[in-house]
C-alpha cells in the first residue's frame, strides 16, 4: 500500500527534491531542519497530503545529514546536532582525511535514519509510552543528564568547561520567564521576547568566529590531493565503528521519543558514550574516525524516532516535528491517536517515503559531496566572502530580522574573545541548548510539589537519570585526572 | 529540475484557484497581503489560508499571506503599521498582539492599527485524561475546595489568557492551587495524559485528536454561552465558577484604511461565513462566528486591551 | 608583568557575572511568580560565574608568567574586528541598498578586505552572486527581503 501511494503520485520527485533542499538548507550555517522545511512548507499547499508530508520529511533527513558537511570542512556546524561532529570531522580534516570524514559520515548518516525509520515503524507504540512517562521531575534530571557531559568537553579544563556551560545557561535565560511571564534580559527589545535560538549562538561562535580568525591568517596550504577524494571505511575500520553506531541507535532512539533537546543532546552524549567504551579513547579529539561516526549516526536515528511522538500523540518533540505537524494540519489531517485509523494510506506513504529519502540522501550525497571539497579549496578570500553572504542570508530568512544578524556578529565576537581566551565552546552549546528545559522544568516541579525537592526522588525515571549523571559524571573526571598526570608523568 | 517544475506548476495552479473573479463592488486593490506572526503551518497561519481560499473568489481579490515572526507579533505589527493604507495591507490579530505590546512597550503597538473587522471567537475549554476521577466541572471543584494547596492546573504558557483564567478561577475559589505553565500546548497535554496535573485548559482544537481518540474528556467551555457544536458541553458559569475566556480573530490595518474598504470586508465576510462549504471548516474547528464591523471592533479591542491591562497590572506582571 | 590569560579571562568573566547578576536583580517581580522566582535561577548562575571567573584569576595569578598575554596581537585583533565592521555594514546599508545589492557589495568588499585584488572578476562575481541570492531567497523561497529604499524613488512613488 506504501509502495502505491508513493509510485502513483509525485511522492519519489518530490522526496528527491526535498533531500537536495535538506541537505543544501542543513549545510547552510544559520539555516536549522526547522528552517529549511518551513521555507518549503507554503509550497505544499496544493500537494497531495501525501506528497507533501513526504517530501518535508525528506526535507528534515537531509537537513540533518547536511549539518555535518560544514562541521568536518570548515569547522562550523550547518545544524545545532552537528556540533559534536565538529571535534573530530575538522581534526580529520586538518589532518588531510576530509574525504573518509565525509564517507564515514555519510554511511553512518545512512544507517543512523535507517535504524530511527525501523524504530518508528515497529516500536512506536512502547516508544509513545515511554514519551508520556516524562514528568517535569523526570525532564529535568534528563536536562542534568545532558549537562553532566560538559565534563568531558572540557578539553583539558573542567575549570572552564564550567565558565562555558554556565555562560551558555546565562543566554538561554534571556526571553520570556517560564513560569511569570516576565520578560527577562530583554532590555525592552521585542525581539528578545521569544528568546535566543541555539542556532544563533551555534552561528555566531563558529562561522563568524572562523571567518574572523581565517582573515587574520595567511592563505590555508593546499590539502593534500590524496584527502579529497571521497572515500569509505573498509571492513577493518568498519567493525571498529560498530560499537559507536550501536551506542549511537540506542540513545539517538530515547533522546529523539522524549521531547526537548532531540538531535543535538543525542549527538554529544553518543560522543561522549563512544569514547568512555571505545578501544581507542585517547584518540578521540585527536581525529578519530569514531568521533564522527557516532554522533552522526545518533542525530540521523532522531529524524526517525522524533516522528514518534507526533505521528502516535499528535504532539511535536521538536521545532522540526511542529513544522511536520503544521504539513499535516494544512491538509486537514490531524496527527495523534485516529491518524492510523482514519488515513492509513498516509502513514505508510510517509513511512514509504522515509525510506526513499533516505536512500536518495546517500545517492545525494556521493554526488555533492566531491564538488564540495573542491569548493573549500577556493582561495580563502571568496570562501571568506561567501560565507558571510551565506550566513546572512540564512539567519535573515528565519525571521525576517536585522536584529537577529546583529545577534550572530555579537556572539561571533564573543567567539573570537574566547577562542583567544582557551574557553571551549562545546560545553557553551550544551549549556544554550539545556538551560531552558532544564530551569523550566525545575521551577514546574517545585510548583508541583509545592515547594518540596524531595520531588526529584520520588518519581522513578528522575531517580535513575539522576543517579546516572552522577556516576557517569564522576567516572569522567577520575579518568581525565588519571589521563592528565599520564602525560604529565612523561613530559 | 522536474521536480522543481512541477512545484512551480502546483503553485501556479494554487494562484489561479484563488484568482479574480466576479464582484459587484470592485475592490480598490488587486492583491491583498495578510500578515500574521504565526509561523507556517501554526493554528492562525492555517486559519487564514482556509479562509483566503473562500474569501478570495467573493471579493475579486487574490490574496498572499506572509508570515513575519519575530519579536511575539512586534515585528508584524510595525510592518503593518507602516504599510500602504489602501486595502492592500492587513495584519491577522489574536489576543497575543495585544499582550505583547503591554508586556514589551514596542515602538509600533496594538494602538498603532486600525481594527477592521473580528470574525471568529476561539472556545476556550477545561479538560482531563478519560482516567480522571473528575466527571464534572462541579467535581474539581469540590476536590481544591476540600484539599487546599492540593489541585494541580496547567495552561500552555506562562502570560497566557488561559494561565490568567486559571489564576482568577484559583482566587475566586480559595483553593490556592499550583498552577503549571508549559511551552506550549503539546508539553501541557502530555502532563494531562501522564497524570501529572488534575486538569488543562486550552484551545479546543489543540485536545481535538485526543478527544476523537477518546484519550481526554472535556468538562467545561469557558464562554458565555455553550458552544454550538457541542451542545451537552456545560459552560463553566453554568457550573457556578464565572469565568469566561475570549481569545478572539480578526484582522486590522494601517491607520487611514478608508471607510468604504472596511464595508466592503464586512460585507463580504458576512456571506463568506454563510457558505456552507467554509461553514463546515469552521464549525469542524468549533470556532464561535463573531463577526463585528469596524465600529464596534474598535471598541471592541480597546476595551479588551483595557481589561487586560488591568489584570496584568493587579497581577504585579507589569508595572 | 604580564598578565597571563587566564588572569584576563577570569577577570572578564567576573565582570560579565556581576553585570548578569545585577540585571538579574532588577527583573520585576510578578504575582505570577512562583517561590524560586523569575530572578532565583539567573542570581544563583551570577554567583556561581563570579565564583569561577574569580577561581581561574585566581589560578592565572598563581601561575604568572608560564603563558604571557599576546602582546604585539593587537593588529591581529583589529583586523578580526575589521571583518566584523563589514558585517554590522551589512546591517547598516541593506535597508537603503536593498538585500540584492548589498549581498553584492559585502561578497567584493570581504573578499577585498580578505586580500583579493579589486578586480573586473571581482566585481562581476559579487553582481551575479547577488542576482543568485535575490533569486534564491527572495523568489524561490519567498522571503520578504529588504527591497531597498532606492527601488521605490525609481519606480517613483
Amino acid at each position: 500500500m506504501a509502495w502505491h501511494a508513493l509510485t502513483q503520485s509525485w511522492a519519489i520527485p518530490a522526496a528527491l527534491f526535498g533531500v537536495i533542499w535538506g541537505i543544501f538548507g542543513g549545510a547552510l550555517p544559520g539555516i536549522s531542519p526547522s528552517i529549511a522545511m518551513a521555507l518549503l512548507l507554503p509550497f505544499t499547499y496544493g500537494m497531495q497530503p501525501v506528497v507533501a508530508v513526504v517530501m518535508l520529511a525528506a526535507v528534515y533527513v537531509g537537513a540533518e545529514y547536511g549539518g555535518s558537511i560544514p562541521a568536518i570542512l570548515i569547522r562550523t556546524p550547518g545544524t545545532n546536532a552537528a556540533a559534536a561532529t565538529t571535534i573530530d570531522g575538522y581534526e580529520m580534516n586538518r589532518q588531510g582525511r576530509a574525504g573518509l570524514a565525509l564517507g564515514i559520515s555519510l554511511s553512518c548518516g545512512l544507517i543512523g535514519g535507517l535504524f530511527g525509520l525501523l524504530m518508528l515503524i515497529v516500536m512506536t507504540e512502547p516508544l509513545a509510552r515511554v514519551a508520556l512517562a516524562f514528568t517535569p521531575p523526570a525532564y529535568f534530571a534528563l536536562g542534568v543528564l545532558g549537562l553532566s557531559v560538559i565534563a568531558s568537553l572540557s578539553g583539558g579544563s573542567l575549570l572552564k568547561g564550567l565558565i562555558a556551560g554556565v555562560v551558555g545557561f546565562m543566554v538561554a535565560t534571556v526571553g520570556t520567564d517560564p513560569v511569570s511571564g516576565v520578560p527577562r534580559f530583554t532590555f525592552g527589545e521585542p525581539d528578545l521576547l521569544t528568546g535566543i535560538r541555539p542556532i544563533l549562538v551555534m552561528v555566531g561562535l563558529f562561522a563568524v568566529s572562523e571567518m574572523l580568525i581565517q582573515v587574520t591568517e595567511p592563505d590555508w596550504t593546499k590539502t593534500e590531493q590524496s584527502g579529497m577524494r571521497l572515500e569509505f571505511p573498509d571492513w577493518k575500520l568498519w567493525k571498529r565503528l560498530v560499537p559507536g553506531q550501536a551506542i549511537g541507535c540506542a540513545i539517538g532512539t530515547f533522546e529523539g521519543v522524549t521531547p526537548g533537546a532531540g538531535g543535538t543532546v543525542a549527538a554529544f552524549m553518543t560522543y561522549n558514550e563512544a569514547k568512555r567504551w571505545s578501544k581507542h579513547p585517547e584518540e578521540f579529539g585527536k581525529g578519530s574516525p569514531e568521533g564522527v561516526a557516532a554522533p552522526e549516526c545518533a542525530n540521523n536515528v532522531v529524524t526517525g524516532s522524533a516522528l514518534v511522538p507526533l505521528l502516535s500523540l499528535g504532539i511535536p518533540g521538536s521545532n522540526s516535528a511542529a513544522v511536520l505537524l503544521g504539513g499535516f494540519l494544512i491538509h486537514g489531517l490531524s496527527p495523534g491517536p485516529m491518524l492510523f485509523e482514519r488515513t492509513p494510506d498516509v502513514v505508510y506513504g510517509l513511512y514509504g517515503g522515509l525510506l526513499v529519502a533516505n536512500a536518495l540522501m546517500f545517492i545525494v550525497g556521493l554526488i555533492i559531496l566531491p564538488p564540495c571539497l573542491w569548493l573549500v579549496n577556493r582561495p580563502k578570500p571568496y570562501l571568506i566572502a561567501f560565507i558571510l553572504a551565506l550566513i546572512f542570508a540564512g539567519v535573515f530568512s528565519i525571521h525576517q530580522s536585522m536584529f537577529d544578524i546583529g545577534l550572530v556578529l555579537g556572539f561571533g565576537l564573543l567567539g573570537y574573545a574566547m577562542r583567544h581566551l582557551d574557553l571551549p565552546f562545546l560545553p557553551m552549546v550544551l549549556g544554550v541548548v539545556l538551560g531552558h528545559m532544564v530551569e523550566s522544568n525545575y521551577r514546574r516541579s517545585l510548583v508541583l510539589s509545592g515547594g518540596d525537592h524531595t520531588i526529584f526522588l520520588q518519581d522513578p525515571v528522575s531517580l535513575g537519570l539522576l543517579i546516572a549523571s552522577i556516576a557517569l559524571m564522576s567516572y569522567t573526571i577520575v579518568r581525565e585526572r588519571r589521563a592528565a598526570k599520564q602525560t604529565a608523568g612523561v613530559t | 529540475m522536474q521536480a522543481f517544475r512541477f512545484l512551480v506548476l502546483t503553485f501556479a495552479c494554487a494562484a489561479l484557484a484563488i484568482g479574480p473573479g466576479q464582484a459587484q463592488n470592485k475592490y480598490p486593490v488587486s492583491t491583498v497581503t495578510l500578515v500574521t506572526h504565526s509561523s507556517p503551518g501554526s493554528g492562525s497561519d492555517v486559519f487564514l489560508r482556509e479562509l483566503i481560499r473562500h474569501l478570495g473568489p467573493e471579493m475579486g481579490v487574490s490574496f498572499v499571506v506572509e508570515n513575519v515572526r519575530g519579536g511575539s507579533g512586534a515585528t508584524a505589527v510595525a510592518k503593518v503599521a507602516r504599510g500602504p493604507a489602501d486595502g492592500s495591507m492587513f495584519y491577522a490579530t489574536t489576543p497575543t498582539y495585544i499582550q505583547t505590546t503591554l508586556l514589551s512597550k514596542p515602538q509600533f503597538g496594538y494602538d498603532s492599527l486600525d481594527p477592521l473587522v473580528t470574525v471568529f471567537f476561539d472556545p476556550e475549554v477545561i479538560f482531563v485524561r478519560t482516567e480522571s476521577p473528575f466527571r464534572s466541572l462541579k467535581d474539581v471543584v469540590a476536590y481544591s475546595q476540600k484539599n487546599i494547596g492540593r489541585a494541580k492546573w496547567g495552561a500552555a504558557n506562562p502570560g497566557s489568557l488561559e494561565r490568567i483564567a486559571l489564576e482568577r478561577m484559583s482566587k475566586l475559589l480559595g483553593a490556592r492551587a499550583a498552577i503549571v505553565t508549559h511551552e506550549g500546548g503539546g508539553d501541557l497535554l502530555i502532563n494531562v495524559l501522564n497524570g501529572t496535573l488534575d486538569i488543562g485548559v486550552g484551545e479546543i482544537q489543540e485536545v481535538s485528536s485526543q478527544l476523537e481518540a477518546k484519550k481526554v474528556r472535556l468538562l467545561a467551555s469557558l464562554t458565555d454561552q455553550r458552544i454550538q457544536t457541542l451542545p451537552d458541553l456545560k459552560t463553566a458559569k453554568e457550573e457556578g465558577v464565572d469565568l469566561v475566556v475570549t481569545k478572539f480573530r480578526g484582522l486590522a490595518g494601517p491607520k487611514g484604511v478608508p471607510d468604504a474598504v472596511a464595508a466592503q470586508w464586512e460585507a463580504a465576510m458576512k456571506k463568506v461565513l454563510a457558505k456552507p462549504e467554509y461553514k463546515a471548516v469552521y464549525e469542524k474547528e468549533n470556532l464561535i462566528v463573531a463577526l463585528k464591523g469596524r465600529a464596534e471592533s474598535r471598541s471592541f479591542t480597546t476595551a479588551f486591551a483595557k481589561e487586560v491591562e488591568t489584570t496584568l497590572r493587579d497581577l504585579g506582571v507589569v508595572k | 608583568m604580564t598578565l597571563s590569560r587566564d588572569a584576563i579571562a577570569g577577570a572578564f568573566v567576573a565582570a560579565l557575572a556581576l553585570g548578569y547578576w545585577l540585571v538579574a536583580d532588577d527583573i520585576p517581580r510578578s504575582l505570577l511568580a512562583d517561590a524560586v522566582g523569575a530572578e532565583g535561577v539567573p542570581k544563583v548562575l551570577g554567583i556561581l560565574l563570579g565564583a569561577l571567573g574569580l577561581a581561574l584569576i585566581w589560578r592565572g595569578i598563581r601561575r604568572v608568567g608560564e603563558r604571557g598575554a599576546d602582546r604585539a596581537r593587537w593588529r591581529v585583533h583589529a583586523r578580526a574586528m575589521g571583518l566584523l565592521a563589514v558585517g554590522l555594514g551589512y546591517i547598516v546599508v541593506i535597508p537603503w541598498l536593498g538585500f540584492a545589492v548589498t549581498t553584492a557589495l559585502l561578497i567584493v568588499v570581504a573578499a577585498v578586505y580578505a586580500g583579493r585584488p579589486l578586480g573586473r572578476d571581482l566585481v562581476l562575481i559579487g553582481a551575479v552572486s547577488g542576482a543568485v541570492f535575490w533569486f534564491v531567497f527572495a523568489k524561490l523561497l519567498s522571503v520578504s527581503v529588504p527591497p531597498g529604499s532606492w527601488t521605490g524613488l525609481w519606480m517613483g512613488s
